[in-house]
């Protein structure tokens, strides 16, 4: 009789101890998220080497980094911090790669180097292996440059502004997304020395050597106004240029 | 005669090889009490401070404790503190424990050890299980897990080691941080 009341009591202790714990940790898990939304950036490496002298951090291996505003993985991070000013990310890998999701562009991005300054909102980057980015589920692009430069706002959400690229020529393809039929895709492939894009206006220009490459048709011309919009596209008139259309024979 | 000789020989041959032993040993003892004067010896200290001063009259270190226990060579510090200045750079490093070998530069430290650099401009605060503070090189370092925070980041991360003197660090692992 004793040994039941007992039992009875030790189980109402571990009930009682069970839901002390639970709301114990309901609580440290919600304070920890609390103290992490307010978080710029999370970061997680293999090791990380730090110089508060020179204001330079570097993080080595397997190196993740997670902001409101993109995703990063590198073999390398180095996050200089100047004091009054706005940190410095530059992230190495082989290659790098950046992710960006925004309500008008899925944006990825892998390259030898990517630069973020945190005051301008702003990525420069060299050696990009490839861009690949839907841009208001109707167009995806491929990018292959040397260089470039992208833009975009961080409040009060992540917006795309602009790209700039150069390359010697940079590689530039639009593939058209129908929307009534997934399947029918048309390509459109360009090379040209300089590319700017305007997200705001669905505009895309590409300069200096231009070639674009569509069902058959080789067009060369020295610039090429492209709308991301409707994928239509046209060359400026000017003295200077020269523009030569190619059709294949049975085309 | 010759036998009688032969015998004072014998006894004085003896009595200088006694004489010669007799002195080794004393040297022996004499390089022991210089070497070693705490061998046997233990004592306790309560409110300990010691300082240490660079060449040029510049306080470099100076610890304190509650109580400190010397043990054969050894001391043992109860709450330490040790407050490091370099570079017009004020630290302070405290544990609930710390052991001091006389023979080495090494500090253990263990149980709660916070490290803080109380500067305005560039806060620092590491804190750690235990860890081993080289008081020549100006070293901290330790394998056990930390957490670090500054003016605008948390860190944690596994094994670490602190130099002081250019105030740079290497976190070894598992880094993990929140930066605002």
């Amino acid at each position: 009789m004793l040994s039941r009341s007992a039992n009875k009591i030790l189980r109402l202790l571990m009930g009682l101890m069970l839901m002390t714990i639970t709301s114990i940790y309901a609580e440290v898990q919600a304070e920890s998220l609390n103290s992490q939304s307010d978080a710029k950036f999370t970061l997680t490496a293999d090791g990380s080497r730090g110089n508060k002298v020179n204001n330079l951090t570097e993080y080595y291996g397997n190196v993740h980094y997670l902001s409101p505003q993109f995703e990063l993985n590198a073999d390398k991070l180095s996050v200089k911090a100047p004091e009054n000013k706005g940190r410095t990310l530059v992230a190495e890998g082989s290659p790098a790669t950046l992710t960006q999701l925004s309500n008008l562009q899925h944006m990825k991005l892998l390259a030898q180097e990517i630069r973020f300054n945190e005051q301008e909102n702003s990525l420069r980057v060299k050696n990009i292996d490839g861009l690949n980015a839907t841009i208001n589920q109707s167009a995806n692009i491929l990018l292959i440059a040397d260089s470039m430069e992208y833009r975009f706002s961080a409040q009060p959400k992540v917006e795309p502004l602009f790209l700039t690229a150069s390359g010697q020529p940079l590689s530039f393809q639009i593939t058209t997304i129908n929307s009534s039929d997934e399947n029918a895709k048309e390509v459109k492939k360009l090379t040209a020395k300089e590319l700017n894009i305007n997200y705001q206006s669905g505009v895309a220009i590409l300069e200096g050597d231009v070639t674009l490459r569509q069902a058959g048709e080789l067009i060369r011309a020295e610039k090429i106004i492209f709308d991301l919009n409707d994928q239509t596209w046209e060359i400026p008139a000017s003295t200077n240029q020269r523009i030569e259309v190619i059709k294949k024979p049975n085309s | 005669m010759n036998k009688r000789y032969y015998l004072v020989l014998a006894i004085t041959l003896i009595a200088l090889v006694l004489w010669q032993w007799f002195k080794a040993e004393q040297l022996k003892a004499s390089i022991e009490q210089i070497d070693l004067p705490d061998a046997t010896s233990k004592f306790q200290i309560k409110q300990l401070e010691m300082r240490q001063y660079a060449a040029n009259g510049q306080l470099l270190h100076l610890i304190q404790s509650d109580l400190a226990n010397s043990n054969e060579n050894i001391w043992q510090l109860n709450s330490p503190l040790i407050k490091i200045n370099y570079n017009n750079v004020e630290w302070s490093l405290v544990a609930s424990k710390a052991t001091i070998e006389q023979t080495s530069k090494n500090v253990e430290l263990s149980q709660g050890v916070t490290l803080k650099n109380t500067s305005k401009d560039k806060p620092f605060t590491l804190i750690t299980d235990n860890a081993s503070y080289n008081s020549y090189a100006k070293q901290l370092s330790s394998l056990a897990d930390l957490y670090l925070t500054g003016s605008s980041s948390e860190i944690k991360a596994t094994g670490f080691e602190l130099d002081l003197s250019n105030e740079s660090y290497w976190l070894k692992s598992d880094v993990q941080g929140v930066f605002y």
